[in-house]
């Protein structure tokens, strides 16, 4: 039977599996590169900059550690998405319980609050340079987000987020417009070499608190989980999470070098992320502070995009309430209620004249500060659970990995809060 | 315990509190409880896990239990009433598999997560009675609902909070927890059966690949392939991929041959040959012959099997052939007029043989199908014709033979979805 058949299916099934073969790749493909570029948001690039401009190339080594922990903590979360089909917040609840989930994703709302709120500054700041002021940006700009997600199809907003990643390159055009000494970069980014004093170990502290963030690890399962996507194409999905850390911390690299390039050498110092591309003008020209500019609002707008409505689908996933852009507002009232208040607030304290939106993001960042070692203990017991993961467990060296990384994130962490409160 | 004799407790209650020996010596903690999953309606309590002192648990027969209240529960013996952990087939541990896990209701089609059991004293037994998916058990678990009752009754008393709990009645409640025994899964299949293949769908997509799979794996041949027939491409090559190929055969073969098609071209070539080698030849040679065309084409959309009808038939034989063949046929609208050869000579609605007399002969009452279709004709044309003549089904033909039928769902859907 199965050889007499084979002829007549011969046909089709070979032109569709190879289109079948490319569809599969992009359905698996996209989990990763998105939530890897969106941890390069406002905060990231202000906090890039910061550390190019005080600390010029001698930071750029330690992007590399950088890049394996956040490898190692994305893997995982991919790996649990896949063999398991839920999200984070699924298995925490699942695993320790309403409480421990009320409280985690209590921390987890707050401190993207606080993110939702650094994005939408990120958007007035970057479109004031061209002249444009946030009381005609913010309100147009929070719009278009919640437009674009609440009308837009998922395949739709997907597309869009992945051409979002290409315009990083921007950062990448800024970097060769400032005109590194290539050789200085070089043995800032090889040779480790690290000041012990307060202000250096803040700088190192605050470049990973920055890149290894509570919520992408809950973003990415989820995403993952969404995408069904299946245990025979984990290795797709694992070169998507690899490709995406390494893209983001290039990314990063290159933000580091243009303001060490220039606002180190030139002896300035910035603030922000704004301050940066002004600063940039005089120094590597007009096109490299545009790009800087531009850039900047890229990657608010995408994270602005992202952080509202993934927090929203955790809270819910949590919590069992009805969620997804597919439901109705009369049937998923929690879901909607939750997204539209994050984005009003997170873009409403932007236009408050006078509030200290400096103090905000300080909360934000030791909200964050405080979740990340609780999430990472939760996902490491998860994730060596064999009841739960089964042969895709960790096994016992990449479980002895994990744990004394996530012992060093933890002191690296609670040296970040120590640092900020102090002052 | 009479007093309390017909009345409701919460599992969340129970939970975590100390357990007393006779003598009121304190043994250990409550931390799970197991009831006796092949009891439809209100299934008992057949025994507890207490967690020791020393941190290993241990199980409790109901019968060593004199009571389980919120204030602790009360063994009739002491340490010697404690026996090893084991599970019987029939039983279910509530907080390890119900508690925090994602359960379908069956009544109202949809996926809910629990947040409490509400269980019923009844007789000396503990039954379940219902699962609590509402906020208010949410609010309970934390600890807070006195104080959130409160600020309710004092602030707005007519709050649907505090008039309406989310009680999903235990008989409608179909457990996930991928350890769920075997009892449990068949009696509630019998309450999957009244929900909706597009429901089933919906339910099969909300709910977790774990949970997915224990739900579709033992769903009756039947109801799964209705529920793949409503599904996304995506989700249908997730589930076909969750059970053995004979399985997977079994659930095509049942399937609507056009749907059938459609499915297998989005598996991999090597998946979907494996699955047509282990179907029936002539269902199998029916599926590959629409394989072979594009899916979006008039000859991807055609459903092989149709009402046939022979032209010297009467109105009356009509009617019996129709009923004799609609069971294997998707729409029975339209009746199709073929000479042995395959060769279409005309078309009659349902309608034309119901108003015509008896003896009439079908080939008196046919009349000429306006747009008959070629099978590469393309979607887009193919809903063209059927909005200008208004047609309900299109017969595709080539080399003047009639190979099946387009109906207006299948091009809907190609329209609509791309």
């Amino acid at each position: 039977m199965a050889e007499t058949a084979t002829p007549a299916r011969g046909v089709r099934p070979l032109i569709r599996s190879r289109w079948a073969r490319f569809t599969m790749v992009m359905a698996v493909i996209g989990p990763g590169i998105i939530t890897a570029n969106v941890d390069n948001d406002a905060g990231g690039i202000a906090t890039y900059s910061q550390a190019g401009a005080d600390f010029g190339y001698s930071l750029l080594w330690t992007l590399i550690p950088i890049t394996a922990a956040l490898i190692l903590v994305q893997e995982m979360c991919a790996r649990m998405g896949v063999a398991t089909g839920k999200g984070l917040a699924d298995l925490i609840r699942e695993r320790f319980g309403v409480k421990a989930t009320f409280y985690v994703m209590l921390a987890l709302v707050l401190a993207n609050l606080g993110n939702t709120v650094a994005e939408f500054i990120g958007v007035a700041e970057s479109l004031e340079i061209f002249g444009i002021t946030r009381f005609v940006s913010v309100p147009l700009v929070a719009l278009l987000v919640w437009v674009l997600v609440v009308k837009g199809t998922a395949r739709l907003v997907e597309r869009i987020f992945l051409v979002a990643c290409l315009f990083y390159v921007a950062y990448l055009v800024a970097g060769f417009l400032a005109h590194p000494d290539w050789h200085e970069v070089a043995i800032g980014s090889l040779k480790p070499t690290l000041a012990l004093n307060g202000p250096a170990l803040t700088m190192v502290v605050t470049l990973v608190g920055t890149t290894i963030a509570p919520w992408m690890q809950f973003y990415l399962q989820s995403a993952i989980v969404e995408k069904g996507v299946q245990i025979e194409d984990y290795a797709l999905s694992r070169l998507d999470v690899v490709i995406g850390c390494i893209v983001t911390d290039v990314v990063a690299f290159f933000i580091v070098l243009a303001c060490g390039a220039t606002i180190f050498k030139a002896g300035g110092h910035i603030e922000s992320a704004k301050d940066a591309a002004v600063a940039l003008a005089p120094l590597a020209g007009r096109w490299a502070s545009t790009l800087f500019a531009f850039g900047l609002f890229n990657a608010s707008l995408f994270a602005a995009s992202i952080l509202p409505l993934s927090t929203t689908y955790y809270v819910c996933e949590a919590f069992g309430w009805e969620s997804g852009i597919d439901k109705r507002r009369e049937d998923a009232p929690q879901f909607y209620i939750l997204y539209t208040a994050m984005i009003v607030i997170g873009a409403g304290l932007v236009l408050i004249p006078g509030l200290p939106l400096l103090k905000i993001l300080l909360l934000s960042q030791t909200a964050n500060g405080v979740l990340l070692p609780f999430i990472l203990v939760f996902m490491l017991l998860l994730a060596g659970d064999e009841r739960l993961m089964g042969k895709y467990r960790n096994g016992p060296i990449l479980n002895a990995v994990s744990w004394a990384t996530t012992a060093l994130l933890i002191a690296l962490t609670l040296g970040m809060l120590w640092f900020t409160l102090r002052g | 315990m009479p007093t309390r004799e017909g009345t409701f407790v919460f599992l969340s209650e129970l939970l975590g509190r100390p357990t007393f020996g006779p003598a009121g010596e304190r043994l250990g903690k409550v931390v799970d409880f197991l009831a006796d999953a092949s009891e439809l309606a209100y299934p008992k309590v057949t025994a507890l896990r207490i967690r020791l002192a020393g941190g290993e648990v241990r199980r409790v027969e109901w019968d060593d239990v004199v009571s389980c209240e919120p204030e602790g529960a009360r063994l009739k013996r002491g340490l010697e009433a404690m026996q090893p952990l084991k599970l019987l087939g029939n039983e279910i541990p509530l907080a390890q598999d119900i508690l925090d896990r994602q359960i379908v209701d069956t009544d109202d089609a949809k996926v809910e997560r629990v947040n409490d059991l509400h269980l019923l004293r009844a007789r000396g037994d503990l039954r379940v009675a219902h699962v609590d998916v509402g906020f208010r058990g949410l609010v309970r678990r934390m600890g807070w609902q006195r104080g959130v009752d409160a600020a309710f009754r004092a602030l707005r008393p007519g709050a649907e909070y505090l008039r309406k709990d989310q009680f999903v009645p235990w008989k409608h409640v179909q457990p996930l927890a991928a350890g769920t025994s075997k009892v449990r899964l068949d009696l509630a299949r019998r309450a999957i059966a009244d929900v909706h293949p597009s429901d089933l769908a919906e339910i099969l997509e909300d709910l977790d690949r774990r949970e997915r799979a224990v739900l579709f794996r033992d769903l009756p041949v039947e109801f799964a392939a209705n529920a793949l027939e409503e599904s996304e491409p995506g989700l249908q090559r997730e589930l076909l991929r969750m059970v053995e190929p004979e399985r997977a055969a079994d659930i095509v073969e049942e399937m609507q041959p056009d749907a059938a098609a459609d499915l297998l071209s989005e598996l991999p070539a090597a998946e979907s040959a494996e699955i047509l080698a282990a179907m029936e030849g002539p269902e199998a040679r029916e599926v590959e012959r629409l394989l072979t065309y594009d899916e979006d084409s008039a000859g991807g959309m055609m459903n092989p099997e149709f009402l046939r009808l022979q032209p010297a038939m009467t109105a009356q034989a009509a009617l019996q052939a129709v009923r004799d063949q609609a069971k294997e046929v998707a729409q029975v609208h339209d009746c199709f007029v073929v000479q042995r050869d395959r060769r279409l000579l005309g078309v009659l609605s349902l309608r034309d043989l119901l108003l015509a007399a008896p003896e009439a002969p079908v080939d008196a009452i046919m009349h000429e199908h306006p747009a008959p279709l070629d099978p590469q004709d393309r979607a887009g044309k193919v809903a063209e014709l059927a909005a200008k003549y208004n047609l309900f089904s299109l017969p595709v033909e080539k080399d003047g033979r009639l190979l099946g039928v387009v109906t207006v769902d299948d091009v809907l859907e190609k329209v609509l979805h791309g």
